[in-house]
This record gives structure tokens, sequence and C-alpha cells, in this order.
């Protein structure tokens, strides 16, 4: 009879168990830590995915200016490599898989990049520099799995573009302000953004 | 963990139910990581201000570095004049400049309007400036954050 006495008595146990409130948020709070701790995880991940683009950013007005100057000096085909030494310089890494292109271009424009092609035959006036940064996921990887496809992914890109101001443009000592749209900076080379 | 709260639930009075539940939180609050979680959400928020601030402070002060190295004929403003053009806090800034041929060698700057020895004379000249500055996290002294956040950025001038 053992076996129906325990019949018995485990459903009253169970209920007891049941009405019994006392605890009951250390349980909720264990089974719910990993969610919150899931959640803090995301918030910093993604947080960091836009402080990287921030640092990016840098580097890449930087080796804009970097190759405008390589390019307002004659020396084009060098300028690739004097936007990747500039680029360097503000830790970004141009080792694979992280991309740096450079491109010349007519510009500045007022739309997200400058024109490729010129409507007036004329010499290209601006350098355009676009870095890309893969990076790998953890928390939005999880995140994202719950309802799909998972995000394992995210590339970070910027860009900067790099005018070559006309020398009309560009301050002397006895001009140090020319009155040429607005105020030009201090060499011939200016950051269009 | 259980028995702990029970007991100390049962101490308190016979009115079980009233407040129980936001004891018992106060309680968890104390003994579990929550807390830590909480103070380092907090912490983690105010270190990302304070590099993004340090950051734009240090960007901008390449920026004007580069506009006064070119304009003086590469006379570097010093730290001082930069914060105080700025606006932010003594001591936060240093700057430099450094000299490379096309290829990328290090090579010595020479003085202003000098010969360089760079094959085809063709020398890249960069201002650097870098900040710092201390952080004291709420959670603990190092780990996982920083005791400082820094910033360098590096302009070409030539």
């Amino acid at each position: 009879m053992i076996a129906g006495k325990a019949a018995i008595s485990r459903p009253r146990v169970w209920r007891r168990l049941w009405r019994d409130e006392c605890g009951v948020v250390a349980v909720a709070v264990a089974v719910l830590l990993p969610v919150l701790i899931g959640f803090a995880g995301l918030g910093v991940e993604v947080g960091m995915w836009f402080w990287i683009q921030r640092q990016n950013q840098s580097a890449a007005d930087a080796a804009a200016i970097s190759a405008a100057l390589e390019y307002a000096e004659g020396a084009a085909t060098n300028s690739t490599a004097a936007a990747a030494a500039a680029a360097n310089y503000n830790l970004f890494s141009i080792s694979p898989p992280n991309t740096l292109t450079v491109s010349l271009c007519y510009g500045p424009t007022n739309g997200p990049s400058c024109n490729p092609s010129s409507s007036n035959g004329a010499q290209p006036n601006a350098v355009q520099v676009v870095l890309t940064q893969p990076l790998n996921t953890t928390f939005a990887n999880l995140v994202t799995a719950i309802w799909g496809p998972n995000i394992n992914t995210v590339t970070i890109t910027t860009k900067a573009i790099a005018a070559i101001w006309p020398s009309a443009a560009c301050p002397t000592a006895a001009d140090p302000v020319p009155a040429d749209n607005g105020t030009p900076p201090s060499n011939c080379v200016s950051l269009a953004l | 963990m259980i028995n702990i709260l029970r007991r100390s639930l049962r101490a308190l009075n016979d009115a079980r139910d009233r407040g129980a539940v936001a004891i018992e939180f106060a309680l968890l609050m104390a003994f579990l990581p929550l807390t830590v979680l909480i103070f380092g959400i907090v912490d983690y928020g105010e270190i990302m201000v304070q590099a993004t601030n340090l950051s734009a402070i240090v960007r901008g002060a390449a920026e004007y570095a580069r506009g006064q190295f070119i304009q003086n004929n590469g006379a570097l403003p010093t730290a001082n004049e930069i914060e105080t053009v700025l606006n932010v806090p003594g001591g936060v800034l240093s700057i430099s400049s450094f000299c490379t041929c096309a290829n990328n060698t290090p090579v010595a700057c020479p003085a202003a309007g000098a010969a360089n020895s760079c094959p085809g004379g063709r020398i890249h000249t960069y201002v650097a400036v870098s900040g710092s500055q201390a952080y004291t996290p709420l959670v603990s002294g190092t780990w996982p954050f920083p005791p400082s956040v820094n910033a360098r950025t590096v302009l070409r001038t030539q």
C-alpha cells in the first residue's frame, strides 16, 4: 500500500508547494536572469557597433584628406597607399576582412556620394574613401535566432569625401582668408562630409 | 536561499502577503549579481559618454592643430593653446607631429623650407593629437572597465 499512500499524498504536497508564495521572486529572478544578462549584452554589443563606426568615420576622414593630398601632388596612383597609411594611424586595420576603397570623382555634391563621371570632361576634383569592417555578432546572433534567420555578421561602412579646392581659394601669406565660397581650409584640400 | 527568505519573511510579521514580493526582491538585489548588472549598465553608459566626448574633443583639436600647423609653416600649437581655444579642461590633450616618406618609412621631419631625403623629395607630414581622461567606474577599479578613456587622431598636413 506504499504506492497507494504516495499516490494520495503527492498531489497535496504539490498543491501546497503551488500555493506557497515564499521565495517565488527568487525563482522568477533565476529564470529571468539569463534574459536580463542577454539584453544587457545586446545593448553593449550594439553600443560597440556605433562606437566602432565613430572611430572608423575619423579614420575615413583622415584617409580621404591624405589621399586627396597625394592626388593634388600629382601622385594619384599612390593615393590608395596614402589613404591606407592614414587609416592605419587612426586605428583602422586595413587587413582582411576589412576593406578600404579609394575612388576619384567629381564633387563635392550634396548627395550621399560624389559623382563618378564628369559632365564637362574636367579632371576629377575629389577623392572618396570607403571603409568596411565586418563584425561577428554574439548577442545579436542569439536574439535574432529566436524569430528567424540570425544576424551573425554586421558590416560597419563609413565614407568620406575630400575635395580639392581651386587654387584661387587657397590661403596665402598675403591673403590668409580668400573670399571665395565661404571659409576655405588653410590649404587646398578640404573635407566635405 | 529560499529558507533564508522564508525565515526572514516569517520574522517580519504575520500579515503575510503585504509587500512580501517587494521585500523579497530587495533581499535578492542585495544577494544576487543584479546590482552588479545594473551598476554595470550605468558604468557602461557613462564610459561611452566620456569616450564619445573625448573623441570629439581630440578630433576637433586635430583639425585645429592641422590648420595652425599649415598656416604657421610647421609650428605646432601647444596643447594648452588648443585646450583654451576649444574650451576644454586642461591636461587632457597631448600633441606631436611626425613625418614619413611617400612609401611610409619614418623619417625625421626637415626644418621648414629645407629639403628632405625621401625618394623624389616626397614627404608626408602628420599631426597627431592624443587625449586621455581618468575614469572611475562604480562597479570596480579595473575590470571590466578601463581606468581611463583614450582617443587619438592623426591627420596629414602635407
